[in-house]
């Protein structure tokens, strides 16, 4: 990974404002800071104003693991394109599909509770239900790796065996089949007709936008994280307001 | 020319037509008719390999790699290391290329217009070309 404020990469980044070009950015440690409750997340005004602007500009998304229902609670400006449950929401996935998705997590519910230790669920393993998949969070927990452990013991077992997606401090179960953040991209930019595109995101969940083959995806990583795929990387979420300012700049 | 003439002849006469409309071009927007095609296809494709330009605009890498030093020199083009594999590089349009292209496509625009006319002539030629070049 390469360093974003640098003025070769600035410059291949503007280069993107010269052609229609979709910003994605994913929600959680990316616009707003990673916080230990989930539902405590907030964006900051600063942050929003900025990304109401751009949208004036260019096509804008957000693309995230929470549902749809969940970041419209958070997002005090909502764009265009907003995309929940790695993928699963907000491309038109067919009904049967959802209902399906939402069939599958509710067994996984009650399998995961009748089989989590005890003592992992009293001490800060909370199982968050997002309709079509599930996150178990582990971050409050004491003991974060034998709680880890025992999380991923358990969804090795499910039927049917989900998709794990690795997160920080949490193991995200979707179903399997189940789209991803990069097919999610990939769907938005040929829904709308778009070749290229700028994608911020901090979290192992979002390696599966920066792994995509696609030279036209700009990708950006939150924390230097050495074996990232992402193409370059910002040292930490606070540089957000400054990356939307360097876009902004190229279009005035 | 009434009479019909070696086809060779031709072909020297269009080649030299030819070199005369891009020095028409260099000279009314400061870019050859191959840097102007550059510049084209690297602001609708940012970020691309030199393979992928070399193929788009039909350039031998050795021929392109020259072309790219005289835009990189004129600060028209940006040239930089791929980020995921830094043996590769990857070229982008600058916001001075942006700008003169933008000042001589209309330019560009006044010099193809007389070959709108045999637009369909050109295509078949050029097809002709690309097939001969195939079957060696």
């Amino acid at each position: 990974m390469k360093k974003l404020f640098n003025s070769d990469n600035l410059k291949i980044l503007e280069s993107l404002s010269f052609t229609k070009t979709l910003y994605a950015f994913d929600f959680d440690g990316t616009l707003s800071k990673i916080v230990t409750e989930p539902g405590k997340a907030t964006i900051s005004m600063t942050t929003n104003l900025l990304l109401e602007e751009l949208s004036t500009h260019a096509p804008v998304a957000v693309i995230s693991g929470r549902s749809i229902a969940d970041l419209k609670k958070h997002l005090k400006f909502v764009p265009k394109h907003v995309i929940g449950n790695h993928g699963l929401e907000g491309l038109g996935t067919r009904p049967d599909v959802l209902e399906t998705a939402h069939k599958i997590c509710a067994t996984w519910q009650t399998t995961i509770k009748k089989h989590l230790p005890a003592e992992h669920l009293k001490s800060g393993v909370e199982i968050e239900d997002k309709k079509f998949s599930l996150a178990i969070h582990y971050r409050k927990s004491i003991a974060k790796k034998n709680a880890k452990l025992a999380i991923l013991k358990i969804a090795s077992n499910l039927d049917p065996r989900p998709r794990m997606i690795l997160g920080k401090c949490v193991v995200n179960l979707l179903p399997p089949g189940a789209p991803h953040k990069g097919v999610a991209l990939v769907e938005l930019m040929l829904q709308n007709g778009i070749k290229s595109a700028f994608y911020i995101g901090d979290d192992d969940t979002d390696e599966d936008v920066f792994s995509l083959p696609n030279a036209r995806i700009f990708t950006v990583r939150v924390g230097n994280k050495r074996t990232s795929q992402a193409q370059y990387y910002i040292q930490k979420q606070s540089e957000i307001n400054k990356v939307f300012k360097t876009i902004l700049h190229f279009f005035r | 020319m009434d009479n019909p003439q070696h086809p060779l002849k031709s072909v020297f006469n269009v080649g030299l037509l030819l070199h005369n409309l891009n020095k028409e071009a260099e000279r009314k927007t400061g870019l050859s008719i191959v840097q102007w095609s550059i510049l084209k296809y690297l602001i609708e494709m940012p970020a691309t390999s030199a393979q992928e330009l070399s193929e788009a605009v039909r350039l031998h890498p050795s021929t392109l790699t020259q072309s790219l030093k005289r835009l990189s020199r004129k600060d028209l083009i940006i040239v930089t290391e791929d980020p995921r594999d830094l043996r590769k590089k990857i070229i982008s349009l600058t916001r001075n290329g942006k700008k003169i292209l933008d000042y001589s496509d209309q330019q560009m625009e006044q010099i193809a217009k007389p070959l709108t006319e045999i637009r369909n002539e050109l295509f078949i030629v050029e097809n002709f070309l690309i097939s001969l070049k195939s079957s060696k």
